[in-house]
């Protein structure tokens, strides 16, 4: 698949159906057909078909559909759609169609192999973040917003990972700690708490500003419903009071 | 500090098998009621103040001796010190409060109980265990403090 030009067009067509707003007034050809889809819905299907480039569906890409798979296509996609996503999240008018772009940027990013990742991550932490703020609103993303915050995770095992991150702490601090409270799947939580974790260990200077705001969601996050979230609470309510 | 143990040669009992997590896909929403073994669990492995045990090891504490009630929020920790003149008994039974005030939401109303019988001064270490503004002040003690946390770092 790499640098094959078919790709690139397949590439394209997804992109002109995830952000165009209204169909009846384009001047696409084919608007007629399309005008009998709703534009939400072929936007959101658009973008749930990065998921199907990215994961390795056997449904799809096979022999039979002549596609060809060569190594490294994955990092490949990665590398060229990811400028076009970020514009595209940076310039999208309609919040439909940011939502599509979210979708098709946590689907991009949570099937890219880490090592990949890791050399754009001072690109990718912020509109990571706003990715998930936005698919937590809707208990139908569980999945995807489970497999988005792995990929934090292991961003943060990382020391180039972490660096993007401690220059950013005091913005994914928010969204971070509101995961914590997640009511639709407990991994995510647990997940969330985690990570606050593994963020204590950063240097001292940049996380005593906001030591008391996570204490202060630790000590409430102590009444989970879950036994697993509970235990990760009470690790990270004393890592953090340590910190002092 | 004298300087000889309180008890030097202590026994030392095997650790009971710990609950594993479930593996299955478990329902979202029923809530896990804490019980008397995840209070063990936050307990067990609170360290010694003389020796390199646990307080499980040495049965200072038993899960049977553990009473739960979810509803009206209420715990009761039994604690057994391993000899009936042990001076320590205080600072166990002050780890075991610290630990459990840090770990349980603050609804929680949390009795420190020497095993009747087991302790000479049993009445005077309950009373201090139990008494709210005697446990803060212990714990404005630096050396207290520094104590209680060195026995407590195992147990996170």
């Amino acid at each position: 698949m790499c640098g094959h030009q078919k790709m690139k067009d397949i590439m394209m067509v997804l992109f002109k159906y995830m952000l165009t707003n209204n169909w009846a007034e384009s001047r696409l050809p084919n608007s007629d057909v399309m005008g009998n889809f709703t534009s939400p819905v072929l936007s959101r299907s658009a973008a749930d078909a990065f998921s199907i480039i990215m994961s390795d569906s056997d449904a799809c890409l096979n022999k039979k559909f002549h596609a060809m798979i060569r190594p490294l296509y994955k990092q490949r996609f990665f590398s060229s759609v990811l400028t076009i996503l970020l514009s595209s999240i940076k310039d999208s008018n309609s919040s439909d169609v940011r939502n599509s772009t979210y979708h098709a940027f946590g689907h991009v990013i949570s099937n890219t192999p880490i090592a990949a990742l890791l050399l754009e991550t001072k690109k990718l932490i912020l509109p990571l973040f706003e990715c998930l703020s936005s698919l937590s609103a809707d208990c139908k993303n569980n999945v995807l917003l489970y497999s988005i915050l792995l990929v934090f995770s292991s961003i943060l095992m990382e020391n180039t990972g972490k660096c993007a991150v401690i220059e950013n702490v005091h913005i994914i601090i928010n969204p971070l700690l509101e995961l914590a409270f997640y009511p639709y799947m407990m991994l995510v939580r647990e997940t969330a708490i985690q990570c606050l974790v593994a963020m204590s260990e950063f240097p001292h200077a940049r996380i005593y500003p906001i030591r008391q705001q996570v204490l202060k969601v630790m000590h409430k996050a102590l009444d989970d419903p879950k036994r697993p979230v509970r235990l990760e609470a009470v690790r990270c309510r004393w890592r953090w009071e340590s910190i002092a | 500090m004298s300087g000889g143990l309180i008890n030097a040669n202590p026994t030392v009992y095997s650790k009971q098998e710990r609950r594993t997590r479930k593996t299955k896909a478990e329902d979202e929403y029923t809530r896990d009621l804490i019980d008397s073994e995840e209070i063990f669990d936050h307990i067990r492995d609170i360290k010694d103040p003389e020796h390199p045990y646990s307080l499980e090891e040495l049965k200072v504490v038993r899960e049977n001796d553990i009473e739960v009630s979810s509803k009206q929020d209420y715990v009761r920790v039994n604690f057994t010190p391993t000899v009936e003149h042990c001076s320590m008994a205080t600072i166990i039974g002050l780890s075991l409060r610290v630990k459990l005030m840090r770990s349980l939401p603050s609804r929680f109303k949390v009795d420190i109980l020497v095993a009747p019988g087991t302790h000479a001064t049993e009445a005077s270490v309950n009373k201090q265990l139990n008494d709210k503004e005697r446990v803060a002040a212990a714990l404005e003690n630096p050396n207290l403090l520094e104590m209680v946390d060195e026995c407590l770092a195992p147990s996170y």
